[in-house]
């Protein structure tokens, strides 16, 4: 049993977390420092030092974490193996011929690239370059082009391999896998959700952007060997997570070295070894750095989290929620409006792991499922990458147009604002998306049930 | 004006930079080796029926190269997460003093976990623990928790210097601290990173 008085340091805890948090404290140190000093208040020194000496090497090299740095890994490499342009020009062809073509065609691209990337942003800074000028050339209106360009970034968060969706499986201890698995139809569902609203926008009012049309079957087959590496990524990642035959952290060695192969064939080709010396080492550098900033966090959280525990805190937490005479439909929709305020001030994957050790147990106490709430929960994290104060994904689009001009010298610069303003149609199909996963939660774990 | 402490802390920086910036890079060679065991394991399995022999082991015994080495080049560079909402609304004097304030709050937990890290190792070392399948000695990777903590230590005793200095004359340039990045700074990085641009990174 635990007592009152226990609870009490546990929510004086995480008051403690909280300010220092607010007040900019790395988000590592405040957690295993509060995590620290809990245990010390409740167990007493022994205990207190015997945790904090071993956490931070016992839940880091788990087997299950090994994914992260291949996923991190491949969204490096897959920067400079030259997929995008011809990814898009193969979505042009084939489904430029809509209402608002070329922005479909982004949609479609950007989910393509998402498959062998897990980073939002980057992918955003991409499709910028390749995207931008061919949109404003053929008349489209720089809000609708930017809009499409920063919200087709977001997918990359949910279709596999992502690494935030690693992350969530590890801090609540659900299948890696499975959690890959499911974000497979909700991402596609996503797409659908953008297309069909970039289709209706355009055929309403036409002067936004029009069909590109003209290709002949010939030409449109003729683009797709352009875009088999990313099926063959997919192919290799879907394949041996689905059949398992493959464990997530092979099938990533896997993704990885087709895209390094890819890259390193692209540069014998091109006669670019020096500078694709320069860029591997940069690539590993970073993918180094990302790793280790995600597993510093894993572990600074995870003493939190055994703090956490021993004051009986997450068990007290849901035990409230459950005792609360509301529907749980509205408690996961309270707590999804304060994810999405959360993710205005805070990058998203400290979001998580900061708040999941007590939100859900709850979640999971009101019946919902696990890897469900996974899904629904990074899609809210990823819309706070478009929305304003911070909306990283804007300042990428702004940035990346600033520094573009078209064939003749004219600047193709999307002012900031014009950026924000293109974002509103894609926010409201995102909240639509997410309204469909709470409608209709076999869409996320039809495809990880079929798994067994 | 003499500023003989900031020179001394720009040639700590530096050299503790190099010693960062060289784990740094182990850990991302270690990762391309993960990249090339993981094929070598799906080829000899698939292929030939005859996987790696504790392969799992081998990867959990290398883990800690990626998990926790560059752990003090990450601080260098700021990378660790934080949320910038209130403290980037502060400048001068007040900005430093709260930044001192959260360095000294890390070295401070750091230095607690650096013995207890290194007695986790010892227990190792001392019972000859081993992992399950193949028995390779789990104290090497355990050893480098603590030294890597300790890089983390030196760096942030570094950066708490730095930001005394600050504290103390506002006025002078920093030196040996991470500066914060506004939203389009950190903007630029990401169009930096995947590979366009022509500018330098600066970090």
């Amino acid at each position: 049993m635990t007592g009152v008085d226990e609870l009490w340091i546990g929510i004086a805890g995480v008051a403690l977390l909280v300010a220092l948090v607010a007040a900019g404290v790395r988000v590592y140190v405040a957690a295993a420092l509060t995590g620290f000093l809990g245990l010390l208040w409740l167990k007493g020194w022994d205990v207190a030092a015997a945790v904090a000496g071993t956490i931070p090497h016992s839940k880091t090299v788990t087997y299950p974490l090994s994914v992260l740095p291949l996923f991190i890994l491949i969204g490096f490499l897959a920067f400079h193996a030259g997929l995008t342009a011809k990814l898009f020009e193969t979505a042009r062809r084939w489904v430029g011929w809509v209402p608002g073509g070329l922005a479909v065609s982004t949609v479609f691209a950007s989910a393509g690239f998402a498959a062998v990337s897990g980073a939002s942003t980057a992918t955003a800074a991409v499709f910028s370059r390749v995207a931008i000028p061919d949109m404003l050339g053929n008349g489209y209106g720089k809000r609708l082009t930017a809009g499409v360009i920063a919200a087709g970034g977001t997918l990359a968060s949910l279709i596999p391999p992502s690494a935030i969706l690693v992350i969530y499986a590890i801090i609540v201890e659900e299948s890696v896998g499975k959690l890959l698995l499911a974000g497979l139809l909700p991402g596609l569902v996503s797409v659908a959700i953008y297309a069909g609203l970039i289709v209706v926008m355009c055929r309403l009012r036409p002067e936004l952007g029009g069909p590109i049309t003209g290709f002949t079957w010939r030409q449109r087959f003729a683009s797709l060997p352009g875009a088999l590496p990313i099926f063959a990524v997919v192919g290799i990642i879907f394949g041996a997570l689905y059949s398992g035959a493959a464990t997530p952290t092979e099938a990533g060695a896997l993704g990885a070295m087709v895209v390094f192969g890819l890259y390193a064939w692209r540069a014998f080709r091109q006669r670019e070894f020096k500078e694709m010396r320069g860029r591997l080492r940069e690539a590993l550098m970073e993918t180094a750095k990302l790793t280790v900033m995600i597993f510093t966090l894993v572990w600074g959280v995870f003493l939190f989290v055994r703090f956490l525990g021993f004051a009986g805190l997450p068990s007290a937490f849901a035990d409230w929620v459950v005792a609360l005479d509301l529907p749980p439909l509205l408690i996961v929709v309270c707590i999804l409006l304060a994810y999405a305020v959360l993710g205005m001030f805070m990058d998203a994957i400290g979001m998580l792991v900061l708040t999941l050790p007590v939100v859900y147990p709850a979640v999971i106490a009101l019946g919902y499922d696990p890897i469900w709430f996974g899904i629904v929960v990074v899609k809210m994290a990823e819309i706070c990458l478009i929305t304003p104060p911070i909306g990283l994904n804007c300042f990428v689009v702004a940035g990346v147009a600033r520094e573009l001009t078209d064939a003749r010298g004219t600047p193709l610069a999307i002012p900031l604002q014009d950026v924000f303003r293109g974002i509103g149609p894609f926010f409201i199909a995102d909240v639509l998306t997410v309204a469909v996963l709470l409608a209709v939660p076999d869409i996320v774990l039809w495809l990880p049930n079929t798994m067994g | 004006m003499n500023d003989a402490f900031g020179r001394g802390l720009a040639v700590a920086d530096r050299l503790l930079g190099s010693v960062e910036n060289g784990l740094n890079f182990a850990a991302g060679a270690l990762i391309f080796a993960l990249m090339l065991l993981g094929v070598v394991q799906i080829v000899l399995r698939t292929v030939f029926s005859a996987p790696i022999f504790g392969y799992i082991d081998i990867v959990e015994v290398s883990m800690v190269g990626f998990a926790v080495l560059s752990i003090a080049f990450v601080q260098r560079v700021g990378g660790h997460v934080r949320m910038e909402l209130l403290i980037s609304r502060l400048t001068g004097r007040w900005l430093w003093l709260v930044e001192a304030a959260g360095a000294a709050l890390a070295a401070f937990i750091v230095a607690v976990l650096i013995p207890y890290s290194y007695r986790h190792f010892e227990r190792a070392f001392d019972f000859g623990d081993s992992t399950i399948d193949i028995e390779i000695a789990t104290w090497p990777a355990k050893l480098v928790v603590p030294v890597a903590l300790a890089v983390l230590l030196v760096r942030l005793l570094v950066q708490l210097a730095g930001f005394a200095r600050l504290v103390a004359r506002p006025e002078l340039a920093p030196v040996a601290v991470p500066i914060i990045k506004d939203v389009a700074a950190q903007a630029r990085d990401e169009i930096l990173l995947s590979g366009g641009g022509a500018e330098r990174r600066a970090e």
